[in-house]
């Protein structure tokens, strides 16, 4: 579904990444780990378009989108729930999903996507009038994951959905995501959450200092030993 | 005497509203500040003296047309202001003070520097009691109070306003959402000067035009939006009523030349002890606060 | 320190050839043109302290002219004080503002603190107007022609002209001063990275109001030694907000930040000016403030860093 070859790419004149690449398959969950500034969010940002790529390229369902803007990739089916959620704070809960339904190509399915993000997030119903600024942390999660789930994506990258989050709600989180996964979306999933991002993926690729380091299926990497020590403390 | 100058005040703050809407709407969503809004004003009055001249139209008929010739101008403008977007600060300031030396200087030399008024079409005015209120200035605050309804619906109500809001709140996470960031900024940009534009044309129902009216007037917006909190179209709205009033009752009490002299103390005033506006939450406090003083 | 003593040695070349200049002028009109050329290059120079170094941007300088020239122009005439002492005097008086409104005003973001200084330049202009008693409202204030040393009011357009190229001189010395001081060091700082330098401990607020002072102080004395070359004060010559645009306009063609690039802008710019009024003024008002805004807005999308800014790149390039 999505073949990343050769990246490179980064801010001003310091390189944040090199050479990376990547393929996520139609249908998987893939997960990317690594420390933090390792440029797990420069790379996905560079996947969305918000960062240019300085070389290398990105092919999505068979065309080459490297130079799409970020909106002509999210017409495509390629969506960003954005570390921190970045809801639009004054606007409402119901305001923000609409936001995500915002393209033309997705607004004619925006009232059974709307009815369905509801029926995910009963909680969100509740609050649908309340600013999206004032919800608590896992609501807001939430919402951030609802909206992107408005624009019918096909491939959906979560970045650390699982920051800030108690323990009970994490959880809860990676069952939403294996939720959706069920509904044919493909994901790749960025994670400091190691253990449990491994657990759910059908494959893993650990990035370190802007390099890939270790790729192979989640399983296989949660038995490796120098991960282990390196991001589990075993 | 009072209720007269109070109903004059809220006539005014009505069309002053629409300018410091535009200009708000043009802060928040493309962050320019722009010190040349005044002189949008100013060419929309000079617009609807030119309709007048040629085809004796009143404001209240031109507004239609002054809105797309005053939207087309902030296309353009646009075009030039956005060079300078994510360079150096004072590059910012200064292209947009730059635009407003060219704009003054241009409608000088067309227009020489006499004050111009139109001539009013209407022979009475509406009396209540000992009220006197021009149909002009009644109508112009119709219009403005429409255009108001109708651009706080487009805001709230339309896919199109709900994009200009979430980019003047995140960006980066509206384009994530498919918002072209750019095209919204133009249009915001141009739809904030239409409005100013359409704020000049009726302005002249109350007000001369000269070439270099700007300056007051485009301190005149700031004060406003400021005094309604940074980027809170509705909050410049309350206070635009405000500013109006004010303006009349110092205008009588104390003197003409010190209406501006009063605002502008007012607007010092809410700069250094309330940078978050008089009618905003408690919630924007930080945000604002890290906008005005960072 | 032999990079010091070579630029002390070029500015004083300068400042010979400039005096000579006007000395061999030997004609009323091209002293005016030399005086007023020196004159913009004093108040965009001092501008240039706050506005390029300390990256506060004012459009409300012309109050501390005002002010300044006010000072001296009415305590010569109401109270007989000689304008060898009021021009200084008039400095501090402004000084004395810039630091009531520093005080209020320089914690504001970049351009709500513009806005604040244009509004206190409106404030003052009705105020003049209005103390009609003080200051003679509309219709201004005259010194009268009596030439002597007392008055500080010459027959020789020459001796002015000394005087305005000393104020440059007096300007620069602290310019380049301030560059080499920790001051400059922190201002620099400062604009590179604000919020670096302010989680350095250092006291940006203060610093900035250095500036300010200094920048109020020189554009005071310029006014008020302004007044006693031209006679006569009016609201409107020395309130008038374009004058700060005008005098902001000649740092940023030149060159803001640099101690250069003021004096090269008004070179640059106000023969143009005096060309352009003296060729179109009747015909054309407002020409030559049309094509002020013309270039800088060329200069400003062309070449962001001015024409001197630019230059001192290109040559860095060339050496590298």
């Amino acid at each position: 579904m999505l073949k990343i070859r050769d990246i490179q790419s980064g801010y001003g004149e310091s390189k944040v990444l090199f050479d990376i690449s990547m393929t996520i398959p139609e249908g998987s969950i893939v997960s990317l780990v690594g420390s933090n500034a390792a440029g797990k969010t420069t790379l996905i940002n560079t996947i969305s378009g918000l960062n240019r790529a300085w070389a290398g390229s990105i092919e999505f369902m068979g065309e080459d989108i490297t130079l799409l803007s970020p909106a002509a990739r999210v017409e495509r089916g390629l969506v960003q729930t954005p570390e921190g959620r970045r809801l639009f704070p004054d606007l409402s809960v119901r305001e923000n999903l609409l936001m995500g339904s915002y393209l033309k190509s997705v607004r004619g399915s925006r009232e059974k996507n709307l009815k369905k993000a509801y029926e995910l997030f009963p909680r969100l119903y509740e609050r649908k009038d309340q600013q999206a600024g004032s919800l608590s942390g896992g609501e807001q999660q939430m919402c951030a994951i609802a909206r992107s789930l408005m624009s019918c994506p096909k491939l959906l990258i979560l970045d650390e959905p699982s920051l800030g989050l108690a323990p009970i709600l994490i959880s809860q989180v990676f069952e939403i995501i294996q939720d959706i996964q069920r509904e044919n979306v493909t994901i790749l999933l960025v994670e400091q959450n190691v253990q449990q991002a491994l657990s759910l993926a059908d494959k893993g690729y650990v990035l370190e200092s802007g390099h890939i380091t270790m790729e192979g299926t989640g399983e296989f990497l949660l038995h490796d030993d120098g991960l282990r020590r390196a991001y589990l403390g075993i | 005497m009072l209720l007269q100058l109070i109903i004059s005040g809220i006539l005014l703050g009505g069309v002053y509203a629409l300018t410091s809407m535009g200009l708000s709407l043009v802060f928040g969503v493309s962050k320019i500040i722009n010190f040349a809004h005044g002189d949008f004003v100013v060419i929309g009055m000079y617009s609807a003296l030119s309709i007048y001249y040629v085809t004796g139209l009143g404001p209240y008929i031109s507004w239609i047309l002054v809105i797309p010739i005053s939207f087309a101008i902030g296309w353009l403008a646009f075009q030039l202001i956005k060079k300078t977007i994510g360079g150096e600060e004072i590059n910012q300031i200064f292209i947009t003070i730059g635009l407003s030396m060219v704009i003054q200087n241009l409608l000088l030399m067309t227009f020489k520097s006499d004050y111009r008024t139109m001539k009013s079409s209407f022979s009475s005015s509406l009396e209540i009691g000992n009220i006197y209120i021009s149909y002009e200035s009644l109508l112009a605050f119709l219009i403005a109070v429409a255009v108001t309804i109708a651009f706080l619906w487009f805001l709230n109500r339309t896919d199109l306003g709900r994009a200009m809001r979430a980019v003047s709140q995140d960006k980066d996470a509206a384009s994530l959402m498919g918002v072209k960031v750019e095209l919204i900024n133009v249009l915001a940009f141009g739809l904030g000067i239409a409005m100013a534009g359409l704020a000049g044309g009726l302005l002249l129902t109350m007000y001369a035009a000269y070439p270099t009216a700007g300056g007051v007037y485009n301190l005149l917006a700031w004060v406003i939006v400021v005094l309604g909190g940074l980027g809170q179209v509705e909050g410049a709205l309350a206070a635009a009523f405000l500013i109006g009033i004010c303006e009349t009752l110092t205008g009588f009490y104390i003197g003409p030349d010190f209406r501006q002299v009063v605002y502008y103390l007012f607007f010092i005033a809410i700069l250094i002890i309330r940078p978050q506006g008089l009618f905003s939450g408690i919630r924007m406090h930080k945000k604002v606060k890290h906008e005005t003083t960072a | 320190m032999k990079l010091l003593h070579n630029q002390l040695f070029r500015w004083a070349i300068f400042f010979i050839v400039l005096l000579g200049a006007g000395f061999f002028a030997d004609n009323n009109y091209y002293l005016d043109i030399l005086i007023t050329i020196v004159f913009y290059a004093c108040m965009a120079s001092a501008w240039n302290i706050v506005g390029g170094y300390a990256g506060q941007v004012s459009v409300g300088h012309v109050a501390f002219l005002g002010l300044g020239a006010y000072t001296s122009t009415i305590l010569f005439l109401k109270l007989g004080v000689s304008p060898i002492i009021g021009i200084p005097l008039g400095g501090v008086v402004a000084m004395a503002l810039a630091l009531g409104i520093g005080f209020l005003t320089i914690r504001l973001h970049g351009p709500f603190f513009t806005l604040s200084t244009i509004a206190i330049a409106e404030i003052l202009l009705v105020l003049a107007i209005r103390f009609h008693g003080l200051t003679g409202g509309s219709e201004g204030l005259n010194i009268p022609y009596e030439p002597s040393v007392y008055n500080v009011v010459f027959k020789s357009y020459f001796v002015y002209y000394t005087l305005f190229v000393a104020l440059m001189a007096a300007i620069v010395a602290v310019i380049s001063y301030i560059n080499t001081s920790r001051t400059g060091y922190y201002l620099r700082a400062i604009r590179e990275d604000e919020t670096a330098s302010s989680s350095l401990g250092v006291d940006i607020l203060q610093f900035k109001l250095r500036a300010l002072l200094i920048s109020a102080f020189f554009t005071g004395v310029g006014g008020a030694l302004y007044a006693q070359y031209l006679l006569f004060i009016d609201p409107h010559t020395v309130f008038t907000v374009a004058f700060s645009t005008k005098v902001a306009a000649l740092s940023i063609v030149g060159g803001i930040g640099t101690v250069i690039g003021p004096i090269v802008g008004s070179f640059i710019l106000t023969p143009l000016e005096i060309f352009l009024r003296s060729q179109f003024g009747g015909t054309y008002q407002g020409l030559y403030l049309l094509i002020y805004g013309v270039i800088m807005l060329a200069v400003i999308v062309l070449i962001p860093k001015g024409i001197y800014g630019t230059f001192v790149d290109s040559k860095n390039r060339n050496r590298r």
